[in-house]
């Protein structure tokens, strides 16, 4: 049975269009379907790599450890996500990749990848789109990161989520599930659980947003994007000729 | 490994943890207690003020309070002794 890929398809449909011709094409590089439980590290930096992993279902993560255990999450992949396109051309990864919830991935060897850069040069250039849209977010997270106030950083997280979610399906105007610890949140916010716990109430006594039990409910759209200078333009939402 | 609950309460009032974290003992739950109120306390100083009148409270998942650790005992506070002179180049104000 063929991996269902409808969620990569919305991803990419929403920025270009796709032809028959590319979409069997995508169809055909992705392979073997594999379920993983939640915590499992899937990739290691410096693992020699053979295919690319695209997450069906769950939440992924890249992210990088300090030798005192401490840990920063760069990027939080949803469903339609390639974790790592990257490594088609870097061979081995300068992070790891974590499973955050119960996943379902699908792998794409980098021979199918190979032969689509030869035979689809727009195809390829969407998935090159693919690699760019990340390092964006990854320039969006160092602006949080280094900047934003707590406050701001979780408000802009929680904006951003809705957006990539709501792009495959998973998020409503109101709200949508995301199975995050608040370890996992923590770090992905550059914050320790006690100042992220503090953050989440002030965020919830202001009637912007609130994340409980894996469900964050969004109480004021506009408010919560105002609090966090939320710009969706780094998410390339144009569909366009790429 | 034992899960403990991190409960703060300071200016904004109680903060509930209803997640909890599992650590590998209380000496561990103590040293990410003591990390977690030192950032609040360093979030708080960029906004201008130093509250040191909040305390958390490690508790266990039978519900007992099994550590507290008071703000003040997070952080040393030193301050310039009262006959010191004050700085060279006072902080410009506010126009």
């Amino acid at each position: 049975m063929k991996p269902v890929i409808d969620t990569l398809l919305l991803k990419l449909r929403a920025r270009d269009r796709l032809s028959a011709e590319e979409e069997a094409a995508v169809r055909d590089a992705i392979g073997e379907v594999r379920d993983i439980a939640a915590d499992q590290t899937v990739i290691r930096a410096g693992d020699e790599l053979h295919s690319s992993t695209l997450l069906l279902d769950g939440l992924l993560c890249r992210y990088k450890d300090l030798r005192d255990g401490s840990r920063q999450i760069m990027e939080l992949h949803v469903a339609g996500d390639f974790a790592d396109l990257h490594s088609f051309t870097l061979k081995r990864l300068d992070h790891n990749i974590m499973t955050l919830t119960r996943c379902r991935i699908a792998l794409a060897p980098h021979a199918k990848l190979e032969a689509i850069t030869r035979d689809f040069p727009h195809l390829t250039r969407l998935l090159w789109f693919s690699t760019n849209l990340d390092a964006a977010i990854h320039r969006e997270w160092m602006l949080s990161l280094g900047r934003r106030t707590a406050l701001a950083r979780v408000a802009h997280f929680f904006c951003e989520m809705q957006v990539r979610l709501g792009l495959v399906g998973l998020a409503g105007a109101d709200g949508y599930a995301l199975a995050l610890t608040q370890t996992d949140l923590s770090e992905c916010l550059g914050l320790t659980p006690v100042h992220v716990n503090r953050t989440l109430k002030q965020l919830r006594e202001q009637g912007l947003v609130e994340f409980r039990r894996g469900r964050v409910t969004i109480g004021d759209h506009d408010g919560l994007r105002r609090v966090a200078e939320f710009d969706p333009a780094y998410l390339h939402l144009e569909r366009r000729d790429r | 490994m034992p899960r403990y609950y991190f409960n703060v309460h300071n200016s904004i009032g109680l903060v509930e943890d209803e997640e909890g974290r599992d650590f590998a003992d209380l000496g561990a739950a103590r040293a990410a207690a003591l990390k977690g109120a030192r950032e609040v306390i360093a979030g708080d100083a960029a906004e201008g003020i130093v509250d040191l009148r909040g305390r958390l409270d490690v508790i266990d998942s039978a519900g007992t309070v099994v550590l507290t650790l008071r703000f003040t005992e997070a952080v040393e506070v030193l301050r310039p002794d009262e006959d010191e002179p004050g700085p060279a180049n006072p902080a410009p104000t506010a126009s």
